[in-house]
């Protein structure tokens, strides 16, 4: 009914097409849990990875996506005055939230859930539908539910400012779980395990699906397994009902405080290490403007923090995983394969990536006008500011921060691989401009972005960052082969730099 | 008589982190039914703040506000099927029609759908938008998105109308046409609750002044007592005395020599 995501029922072909990409997208996902499944022995343990797989999606999707229409708080001037109950409003976005959810959900699940029909019939594969709805239902309440309590403990001043904070560490969080047990398991012993019901079951939810799916088809009894299936169907009912009853009434006045603009926040200006950083590196006072443009901007545009900053978990992780990986094999030292730092610096550059792609959106399309009217001399001004401030927040400070633990463990003649990482991920961003037409910042809507599904474009800038790591560590095998590499790179930053700066815009 | 709106000791405050400003200071005021208040003051005084309150948007305050001779607490809903809101800079569902958005506030206060049909083109045909009717609001003007505001906060025909800045991007005909609604609709008995900067139109249409800053009633009666008080001839000197802003001209030469 409004600007937020539509769900795509409509029957305009537009919005057709873009849910129709969504869709398949999300059942190219799915495919990868299929794969999982098909390939253990034990179908129980397959189930178990497969739901955990589909839990955690849903769950992130709930933290990006469906969060923020649950928190809308545009509308307020427009229901709010109305003769409609907080609980109502609630019910009616849940709804929305509900239907979507479900339909990522089955779409996710439709490769692993035809696989089941087939290979293990009707009533098996029947079951396992019932299971899917239920994590789904899971997912979105166990979710709502921490929401609405976080709101209703702090008031919604503070959870404004914490909201990003929460996205993140939630996105921290699952990520790490995720990842961490991935590579856990050992691939060779997955394929010998058996999987048996623990104590310790009551406290993984996917397992309760499983327990599900046994329990109605006679394959397994007792009196955990009783316990599980309770857990599968009661907690979702639970969540949803104890949200529903005793804090969906908050809701309203939280959204109110998440609006209020009665209290204006005193801008406290002080000395600051980006102003120095623009002294240096930017050519002349006009770049200089701008890049202080957009980094105050985009420091508190909500919307660009709230797309952008839940990558942090991938950069995060990643990296730790590989760090740890390497240390449980062989610990850390000089004589450690530097792939294993490559490999971690590329990771940490997806912020930057991230940042990039979501850079053009803003609110109403805040800085069109004074792009019109502006009398720049070079419009591609506008351009390599930006570029500098997304390198200085996403590349350079995390970069600096790596460069350290490079130093402590490889030695000083390592840091020169930071250096290279930070001209080709520049590079990369400077042909990410010059290449087609490139959004201005804050310059389009949401609703007019180009619509990529977060998990397909994270898929494929991996892979760029994956050959990038791969030239950067053969290069590295070769004498004199660092040095050479990274002052070509550096030589076509400059270049590429000045002909971002000569770059026309309509 | 009873007051339709009865507002005792009201006070809001909005706290973040340490820091608390209080918005509305032991505001109290009786609206009586049939009456057009212009409810004036400067920019931050807890014009929007009241209205707020009053609407039902905001619902934590301290004080006593009755509506309809009850608390507004007792029974919201009912309150608020009986008022209507035209919202500074409201929001609309951009991406709908005039008709569907017009059609789900009708459908809010149960009206029928024959009913709301007739309702919302005969509204549209008043302010000249039925060609429009079924076009996206994202393409409209300002002045056509404040037409549709206004339509939505009477359409379902409330007892006591909220207005604040009704006429802002309004063109010279539009703006004649909601003056002389509002004449018709307090001559219906209707109350109407107006807030504006614009001092000349509150000074024409207000049966009484109600003139607030930083959330305290400064002056409070009709216009032409008011004025006769303080001695003065228009409301906006009036506005700028007790306000404390009486130097315009000097600030204003001051400021041009040194620019």
């Amino acid at each position: 009914m409004n600007n937020r995501v539509e769900m795509g029922f409509s029957k305009k072909s537009k919005t057709s097409r873009r849910w129709a990409k969504q869709f398949f997208s999300l059942v190219v996902m799915g495919l990868l849990s299929l794969l999982i499944v098909s390939k253990l022995p034990d179908f129980q343990l397959g189930m178990t990875i497969f739901f955990s797989m589909l839990l955690m999606m849903m769950l992130t999707s709930f933290l990006g996506e469906y969060s923020n229409i649950l928190l809308d708080s545009k509308d307020n001037s427009v229901l709010f005055h109305q003769p409609i109950s907080s609980k109502t409003i609630f019910t009616g976005r849940l709804i929305y939230i509900l239907i979507s959810a479900l339909a990522c959900g089955l779409a996710l699940s439709a490769p692993t859930l035809i696989y089941v029909f087939v290979a293990k019939g009707a009533v098996v594969g029947s079951t396992f539908l019932l299971a899917c709805l239920l994590t789904t239902f899971l997912s979105v309440f166990c979710a709502l539910f921490l929401y609405l309590i976080i709101l209703k403990a702090l008031g919604g001043e503070k959870f404004k400012d914490i909201m990003n904070y929460i996205q993140i560490g939630f996105s921290l969080i699952f990520f790490a779980c995720y990842y961490y047990s991935v590579e856990l398991l050992d691939i060779k012993d997955l394929a010998n395990y058996t999987f048996t019901y623990q104590w310790w079951s009551v406290f993984v939810p996917p397992m309760w699906q499983v327990s599900l799916i046994d329990t109605i088809n006679g394959a397994v009894q007792g009196g955990l397994n009783l316990i599980l299936c309770v857990l599968a169907i009661l907690t979702p009912a639970i969540l949803g009902f104890f949200s529903y009853r005793y804090l969906s009434s908050d809701l309203k006045t939280g959204l109110v405080k998440l609006d209020n603009k009665e209290l204006k926040k005193e801008v406290k200006r002080r000395f600051s290490l980006s102003s120095m950083y623009a002294k240096l590196f930017t050519i002349n006072n006009q770049e200089r403007s701008l890049f202080s443009l957009y980094r105050s901007l985009l420091s508190r545009d909500r919307n660009f923090k709230m797309m952008v900053y839940p990558t942090l978990g991938y950069c995060l992780v990643l990296p730790v995983i590989q760090v740890f990986k390497a240390y449980k094999e062989s610990g850390l030292s000089e004589e450690t394969s530097p792939s294993v730092y490559i490999t971690a610096l590329y990771y940490l550059s997806m912020l930057f990536i991230t940042s990039l792609s979501c850079v053009s959106i803003g609110d109403n399309n805040k800085l069109n006008d004074i792009y019109k009217v502006a009398p720049l001399k070079k419009p591609g001004m506008i351009l390599s500011s930006t570029l500098k401030v997304l390198s200085y927040n996403f590349l350079i400070i995390p970069l600096f921060l790596s460069s350290f633990f490079v130093y402590y463990i490889w030695g000083w003649s390592h840091l020169l691989s930071v250096v290279t990482v930070f001209f080709s991920i520049s590079l990369l961003g400077i042909f990410r401009m010059l290449a087609g037409e490139f959004k201005l910042p804050l310059s389009i809507s949401k609703a007019d972005s180009s619509k990529t599904i977060m998990g397909v474009m994270i898929f494929l800038v991996m892979i760029m960052l994956a050959i990038l790591g791969v030239i950067h560590y053969f290069i590295m095998q070769v004498p004199y082969g660092l040095i050479v590499y990274t002052s070509i790179l550096a030589i076509i930053y400059f270049m590429s730099m000045r002909a971002l700066r000569e770059k026309a815009y309509k | 008589m009873e007051p339709m709106i009865s507002i005792k000791n009201l006070s809001k405050s909005f706290r973040n982190g340490s820091v608390e400003k209080q918005v509305i200071n032991n505001l109290s005021l009786d609206i009586e039914k049939g009456k057009v208040i212009g409810y004036i003051g400067p920019n931050g005084a807890g014009k929007s703040t009241t209205v707020k309150i009053l609407c039902g948007i905001i619902d934590d305050f301290k004080g006593e506000v009755e509506m309809f001779g009850k608390p507004v607490g007792a029974d919201i809903i009912e309150v608020k099927k009986r008022i209507g809101y035209i919202p500074e800079n409201g929001a609309l569902y951009e991406t709908l029609t005039p008709i569907e958005f017009l059609s789900f506030i009708a459908s809010l206060h149960d009206i029928s759908k024959e009913e709301a049909d007739k309702k919302i083109n005969s509204f549209l045909s008043f302010f000249d938008m039925l060609e429009h009717a079924h076009q996206r609001m994202n393409t409209f003007s300002k002045g056509m998105k404040q037409k549709i505001l206004i339509i939505s906060g009477l359409i379902h025909n409330p007892e006591i109308i909220f207005m604040d800045e009704p006429l802002s991007g309004l063109d010279a005909n539009a703006v004649l046409l909601v003056k002389e609604l509002i004449n018709s609709m307090v001559k219906d008995g209707k109350t109407v609750f107006y807030c504006s900067h614009l001092m000349d139109v509150v000074e024409k249409m207000s049966d009484e002044i109600v003139m607030i800053n930083d959330g305290n009633i400064i002056a409070q009666g009709e216009c032409k007592d008011l004025l006769k008080q303080e001695e003065v001839d228009s409301l906006e000197v009036l506005f700028a005395k007790l306000t404390g802003n009486t130097e315009q001209k000097e600030r204003v030469s001051k400021f041009v020599e040194s620019y």
